[in-house]
């Protein structure tokens, strides 16, 4: 179970999250919604290290995760940035690989078992036959998708990914939508920042609803989507029907 | 299956090349243009029969050997020093000189030798390091490289700035303390001209431990490379990163620069040749930059001794003309 | 009294007394009396200050108007705050050539210094020009190109100078531009190339004010835009030109001076051209007589001193300017 207590976290000067308490639900899908600027990345940031925190904790399984060391963190947590770099001519299969490093020793190579890891991912997300080409040369999709290799070649038991869906066109974020369920059936959790909300509710089993650096709401879909979250979240006036196909709550925009 | 095996072949044919153009300079540079009409049959000699009346062998032994070995090392220090900063700061154009380490260095490397003030009680490989120091953090302070929305551009331009203050206070400082050094235009421009085996020797144990260091950061640099935010999940620790490949860039540079004064643009160059004949894995580019540092700095020795014998041009002028045009064609392309 | 008169005026005074100090300064310090009894009538000092410190003088006063001016045209044409003939590698190319020819023929007539010196610069020119008209880069990345250029001929000088050595302080002057050594004979190449550039880079204020609301709208305001950026250039260059001819590239003149003026007095080229020639002048005045008094008998470079204050000043601009 990762829980974050009383989080503070202040950008140059800037309060941008405000004693939050927040846990995720081990198992299972949990979406990240709130307008643009309520702190959704920030916290993301923040749970995976990359921010420093003012005051308050982030516990993994009890643990205080900024106690551990980068490696040990980076073997129980991933996370994918919402924009990462992609250097010219990297291939696909040395991407991945580099979702290895927390359990490779200062001067040693892959070992067979890193190999193996690094071709399940492969396998996984549909990319072997193009394991050698570089990365700059593959479609936003396919890019998208070696990402995700590289995050499942890292093995950890949390996923947090930062917005995968932007700049993807509906098919291919579908495919990912879909891909994080098989993700999640092989028993991994993960935290996803969202921009759409019925794919949040459609795909997510737990929801945690932000605004201005404050938690407004988090459980089910079911239990706490509503026309009166939506007012009063993203100052929305819509209604919430059931949707046909997957029997989940789905919003309308009046 | 083709396109593999072609692959493979490069693979090994690049590197044999490289290496053999670097082979090539060095022996050549251990018998060419010399006052004592050193020949290659000499260098064989000196294996097959080696003797200590001879005179010839005598130069090679102690005045060619040293100063090939110390061309060769600092090369491999400059190349190696310019990809960590590329590595490190995701700017094709980083590298000693345009961030004014070289001529930080230089800087304090003068006034050590002139005796200024408290800068003369260091030993000169101290006041070369804090003069690397300065030049680095200046142009990191002054050109916004410590904020989060930093640039690139602004970055190079702030480098050159402050390396322009900072050559000018060596001249000034050269100036005022001996007005009749022409030697002072020498060393100002990276020259190799003073090498013998005591350079060699203050040379190898401190780019020993700087090279180590910089191979402990390869696979950091590696993850780096896919931005810092990535880096932190792949369990990288950024700080500790930066202040190891920092150090590593110091200790290159700054060693470098107390022996042969500050060699222009190699930093630049070979990192990007590398990049060009090689992939992106650090564990590559290292040794290859260096090697390719080596051979650049190597030859342009040669160049600058038979180019108007049996005086030296300094090495340095020899690998800025090379390195502005390389400078001005990178920019133009875009590669900023 | 215009504020306007009074600041031209107080600055006229700032020089006439900086100079009247630069007289007395130097190895061998002389009252102001002394001084100005000798200018009038002669006497023993007569060579110290008549023919040693006056026309070192005129020469800093005519230099630094002359590239300042030249800062001011170029910085109008290219509308690039980052823009200077040293920092476009324009010095450089002129530099180059003037070092050239003294090295291949040192006993030649200093008449010849400036045109030389112009072939140069234009030269230089022209290929930031062709580089610009190609690759069409940025304005920041155009400075960028234009310092690497100005490198690439500085290393070709430094390289120049090794092959044929010269007394440190001569190879100074193509280094980073000094004072050191220059007489009336430098003087009288030098004044009439400004007594016809300058007159004519006033004459141009007027549609350079214009040219600032960008081409469409001075075209349409009825300026020859493609006339107007050939004649400004031309002479910047030339200014330049015969101003490194006689000196050498005494670095970020051309680049601070104008700033301080449009600082001062706004952006109307009509008030800035005079202001940025005082300033000038009395940058390289004041350049010079320092670098002859910091360690006298030793003569700094009046370049390295420029370049103390004028590299700080460059990175203040980087702190300002946004368009990356």
């Amino acid at each position: 179970m990762l829980s974050i207590e009383n989080l503070s976290v202040a950008y140059s000067g800037k309060t941008v999250l405000r004693d939050l308490n927040v846990s995720i639900p081990e198992g299972k899908i949990t979406a990240l919604i709130g307008p643009n600027g309520c702190g959704k990345s920030t916290l993301l940031k923040a749970i995976s290290g990359s921010l420093k925190i003012a005051t308050g904790k982030v516990r993994l399984a009890g643990q205080d995760l900024t106690k551990l060391s980068h490696k040990n963190r980076a073997r129980c947590l991933s996370i994918l940035p919402q924009s990462p770099i992609t250097p010219e001519g990297l291939s696909v299969r040395q991407l991945v690989s580099f979702g290895r490093n927390p359990y490779l020793s200062q001067w040693g190579g892959l070992s067979v078992e890193d190999l193996q890891k690094v071709q399940m991912a492969l396998v996984e997300t549909g990319l072997t036959d193009l394991a050698d080409r570089p990365i700059d040369s593959l479609s936003g999709g396919q890019r998208q998708r070696a990402w995700i290799a590289m995050v499942l070649a890292q093995d950890t038991q949390y996923i947090l990914l930062d917005e995968p869906t932007t700049y993807l066109d509906l098919t291919h974020q579908i495919e990912l939508m879909e891909m994080m369920q098989k993700m999640n059936k092989n028993g991994k959790t993960l935290v996803v920042v969202l921009h759409d909300l019925n794919q949040a509710c459609r795909y997510c089993d737990h929801l945690i609803v932000m605004k201005e650096g404050q938690l407004i709401a988090q459980d089910a879909p079911h239990k706490i989507f509503n026309s009166t979250l939506l007012k009063q979240v993203f100052a929305l006036n819509a209604v919430i029907i059931n949707d046909p196909v997957a029997n989940k709550p789905m919003c309308i925009p009046l | 299956m083709k396109i593999l095996s072609s692959a493979g072949h490069s693979k090994t044919l690049t590197p044999a090349l490289l290496l053999s153009t670097l082979m090539l300079g060095f022996i050549i540079s251990l018998y060419g243009q010399s006052e004592f009409l050193l020949q290659a049959n000499d260098l064989w000699q000196i294996l097959i029969a080696p003797d200590s009346q001879d005179i010839k062998q005598q130069v090679i032994l102690l005045l060619r050997l040293p100063r090939s070995l110390v061309a060769c090392l600092i090369g491999f220090n400059l190349g190696v020093a310019g990809l960590l900063m590329q590595g490190l700061t995701r700017n094709p154009l980083a590298s000693p000189t345009l961030f004014a380490i070289n001529s930080g260095a230089a800087c304090l490397m003068a006034l050590n030798s002139i005796g200024f003030a408290f800068f003369s009680a260091l030993p000169s490989e101290l006041a070369t390091f804090l003069g690397a120091l300065l030049g680095g953090v200046l142009v990191f302070s002054l050109g916004g490289g410590l904020r989060s929305d930093s640039n690139a551009l602004r970055l190079i331009l702030a480098g050159i700035a402050v390396n322009g203050l900072l050559s000018s206070l060596t001249r000034a400082a050269l100036i005022i303390a001996d007005d009749t050094a022409y030697s002072i235009l020498h060393w100002l421009s990276g020259s190799l001209s003073e090498i013998d085996w005591h350079s060699w020797s203050q040379l190898w144990p401190l780019s020993l431990i700087a090279l180590l260091l910089a191979f402990s950061t390869s696979r950091g640099l590696n993850l780096n490379a896919l931005g810092e935010q990535t880096a932190n999940s792949l369990g990288i620790n950024i700080t500790w990163l930066r202040v190891r490949v920092c150090l590593a860039v110091l200790l290159l540079t700054s060693i470098s620069v107390t022996l042969a004064g500050p060699i222009v643009f190699v930093g630049l160059i070979a990192p990007h040749l590398a990049r060009a004949l090689f992939n992106n894995n650090h564990l590559v580019l290292l040794p290859a930059s260096g090697l390719l540092g080596a051979a650049l700095v190597c030859w342009a020795d040669l160049l600058s001794r038979s180019i108007i014998p049996p005086a030296e041009t300094p090495v340095g002028i020899i690998t800025a003309l090379i390195g502005t045009p390389f400078f001005i064609f990178l920019v133009l392309k875009g590669k900023l | 009294m215009t504020r306007y008169t009074q600041l031209l005026l107080s600055g006229f005074l700032l020089l006439f007394l900086l100079a009247c100090l630069s007289l007395a300064m130097g190895a061998e310090s002389l009252p102001i009396k002394t001084v100005l009894q000798t200018l009038i009538h002669g006497g023993d000092q007569d060579f110290i200050v008549n023919y040693y410190r006056l026309p070192r003088i005129l020469i800093a006063i005519l230099v630094g108007m002359g590239l300042a001016i030249s800062g001011v045209l170029t910085q109008g044409i290219i509308r690039n705050p980052l823009a200077s003939p040293d920092l476009m590698g324009i010095s450089g190319g002129a530099g180059l050539a003037a070092c050239t020819m003294l090295l291949i023929w040192p006993n030649i007539d200093n008449v010849w210094l400036p045109p030389i010196a112009l072939l140069g610069g234009f030269s230089a020119a022209l290929v930031i020009w062709l580089l610009n008209r190609w690759h069409n880069p940025s304005p920041a990345r155009l400075a960028l190109v234009g310092i690497a250029i100005s490198a690439f001929l500085s290393s070709c000088i430094n390289f120049l100078l090794i092959l044929h050595p010269v007394e440190v302080n001569s190879a100074m002057i193509w280094l980073t531009g000094s004072l050191w050594g220059r007489n009336w004979d430098y003087v009288w190449p030098l004044l009439p190339w400004l007594i016809v550039l300058v007159p004519f880079s006033f004459y141009l204020a007027w549609s350079l004010d214009l040219f600032a609301l960008g081409e469409d709208t001075a075209d349409a305001l009825g300026v020859d835009t493609k006339g107007l950026q050939i004649a400004a250039l031309l002479s910047a260059v030339a200014l330049a030109s015969v101003s490194v001819a006689v000196c050498g590239t005494i670095g970020f003149v051309g680049l601070l001076a104008p700033h301080l003026a449009r600082l001062l007095v706004g952006s109307r080229h009509k008030l800035v051209l005079p202001v940025a020639a005082l300033v000038g002048a009395l940058l390289v005045l004041s350049a010079d007589t320092l670098a002859r008094n910091l360690a006298p008998p030793l003569e700094l470079p009046a370049g390295v001193l420029t370049a103390i204050i004028g590299a700080p000043y460059f990175l203040f601009l980087l702190h300002r300017y946004k368009g990356y």
